[in-house]
């Protein structure tokens, strides 16, 4: 046991080389193969998962049906946000699905139906759903709806937050939603994967982005 | 008055009332007090970023003292900036015993998770100041703390072995405000040190952990880790001091493959002059099993690189500067993502609890 300093330091030094020299980890090989149903909303790269008239037109995605964020959020344990600007179709929704699985199941999903010029909203995850229409009653369903959402999946059950698109320094106070207001045992549960998509019906998706959490416990 | 500021009145009155007592026993030889405060300023190289600020991070109460001949008790209140607002919460509450059994140590409460070098010290005594990318995926801007118990031996044997074994609640994982969920499988964990006497009266705590935890949702959490820390002293001063850790993390959740990511930092430090010493700590971070929509495998790394300058008139404050660069090398995005000073002052009042190497 007298080397296990030397045998550890050298085994620090043998894990850090290829990070110091190249980057280890950033095999950037295609196995997979792209496909014609790839498009831009915003900025995002998306795919289409399925399709019940959706279509890329440009940088917006409109119709009904599902796709996928090319690039994953990262990690299952990972504080996102998800930033949308949409509008909605009366009767139609969009739904917003965070660290979900490749076919956008098992995730934490924010659905924001239009009913009127009211927005009605649900939050489910873990095969728990959660009414949050209160939090949203305040927007006006028939002009573009641009909200912030942060989904902090490192917490159990994961902690989701809602802005409006414009708020310039989200905290807990600002928010339109924060589940950590719902009484115990309401709150859904996590995300199982490390995707991000949309779920569309009668909508049309101007931009799409993920970018680190806005809100910050500590 | 809502509820919560009324809350808020009550810790606040509860923690004032405590340093009154603390302050009046502690030149009794009973209670010792150390009350230690944390403050931070960060300015963005991005003009509109709203963290641009000085602030309070951390102000933090400490009690310690004997209760009785075997046993000994250690309570610690802390204030977090939370939203703009200081919030108090309990950070360690512990009864514990160096004398119960030969040659071991242990503690039953609340307590920051004697696991990892970061973990098992208080942020205010980290040799940087923000946390590394490891330690904020795993373990988050702080640290985990829960409510357990907790088991060291270190046997008389021709090496130095110190063995600590835990076991806590594990109903949440990092920083939370919420009660959490009853885990499958308690968080569990263990770590074994080794320190050896280097020449030039120097010395190296090398230490092997692991840390495991299933949480409600049927995630699996496994991390392996290992930390490494050498110091070189001359009287009081430490001419030469380097810290590093390396982390590997796999999740499993079930009818999905394992997420396995690894990540470590490096900080080397020299002393300049008396009390002031210079530093840089590299950080690498990159998930192992990142694919695409499309099942291509994600190019991610994230380094960064933070000089530190500190000055440390004695053990009792601290005054320090440093520049983080984040840079990003991922197929969406390769460059600079953030760029920061920071500025921070610690300074401690009454006793100084003994540090670990």
């Amino acid at each position: 046991m007298r080397y296990l300093p030397a045998v550890s330091l050298l085994f620090f030094a043998s894990v850090s080389a290829p990070f110091l020299s190249s980057c280890g980890g950033d095999d950037d090989s295609s196995s997979g193969t792209p496909t014609s149903k790839e498009g831009k909303v915003g900025s995002s790269d998306f795919l289409i998962l399925s399709d019940s008239g959706l279509a890329f037109s440009e940088t917006t995605l409109a119709g009904s049906g599902s796709a996928i964020a090319n690039n994953p959020l990262g990690e299952i344990k990972g504080n996102k946000n998800l930033s949308v600007t949409f509008t909605v179709e009366e009767g139609g929704s969009l739904s917003l699905r965070a660290y979900a699985s490749k076919t956008l199941d098992d995730g934490v999903a924010l659905t924001i139906t239009r009913k009127g010029m009211l927005l009605s909203a649900a939050l489910a995850a873990g095969g728990k759903t959660v009414d949050v229409s209160k939090s949203f009653s305040a927007l006006d369903a028939s002009k573009e709806v641009s909200v912030l959402v942060d989904v902090h999946n490192k917490e159990t059950p994961a902690h989701v937050l809602a802005w409006k698109g414009d708020t310039s320094s989200p905290s807990e106070k600002n928010a339109l939603f924060n589940s950590e207001q719902l009484v115990d045992g309401e709150s859904p549960g996590n995300g199982k994967g490390t995707f991000w998509g949309l779920v569309l019906s009668k909508a049309v998706v101007k931009s799409a982005a993920s970018s680190d959490a806005k809100f910050d416990h500590d | 008055m809502t509820e919560q500021s009324f809350l808020s009145l009550m810790r606040l009155f509860f923690v004032v009332a405590a340093i009154s007592f603390g302050a009046a026993h502690a030149d009794s030889g009973g209670v010792q007090t150390s009350i230690s405060v944390d403050i931070v300023g960060n300015t963005f190289a991005r003009k509109d970023d709203p963290a641009t600020k000085l602030s309070v991070r951390e102000a933090e109460v400490f009690f310690f003292a004997p209760i009785d001949p075997t046993f000994d008790g250690v309570l610690g209140i802390a204030a977090h900036q939370e939203g703009g607002t200081a919030l108090f919460e309990i950070h360690e509450a512990t009864i514990g015993s160096t004398k119960l059994i030969p040659w071991s140590r242990f503690r039953v409460g609340q307590f920051f998770l004697g696991v990892g070098k970061l973990n098992s010290t208080h942020r205010h005594d980290w040799p940087f100041t923000s946390a590394p990318r490891v330690h904020r995926e795993f373990f988050g801007e702080e640290g985990v703390d829960d409510t357990g118990i907790e088991y060291s031996i270190l046997p008389p044997l021709p090496v130095s072995l110190d063995l600590t074994l835990g076991v806590a609640n594990g109903w949440k994982f990092g920083h939370a405000h919420n009660a959490g969920e009853k885990p499958k499988t308690p968080t569990h964990y263990a770590r074994l040190v080794n320190f050896v006497e280097l020449p030039w009266n120097g010395g190296l705590q090398t230490g092997l952990n692991y840390l495991g935890r299933t949480d409600s949702q049927r995630t699996r959490t496994s991390l392996a880790g290992l930390d490494v820390t050498a110091k070189w002293r001359e009287g009081k001063t430490v001419p030469l001091f380097f810290q590093g850790e390396l982390w590997h993390r796999t999740l499993a959740t079930t009818g999905a493959d394992a997420s396995k990511s690894l990540g470590f930092y490096a900080f080397p430090q020299a002393n300049l002059f008396e009390g002031l010493d210079v530093g840089v700590r590299y950080d690498g971070y990159t998930a192992l099993t990142l694919e695409d929509a499309v099942g291509r495998k994600v190019k991610n790394y994230v380094e960064s690189y933070a000089p530190t300058l500190s000055w440390k008139p004695s053990e009792f404050s601290m005054f320090r500067i440093a520049y983080q660069w984040d840079i990003e090398r991922s197929k969406a995005n390769t460059g600079v993502t953030s760029s920061f000073l920071q500025a921070q002052t610690t300074f401690i009042l009454g006793a100084h609890p003994a540090h670990d190497f």
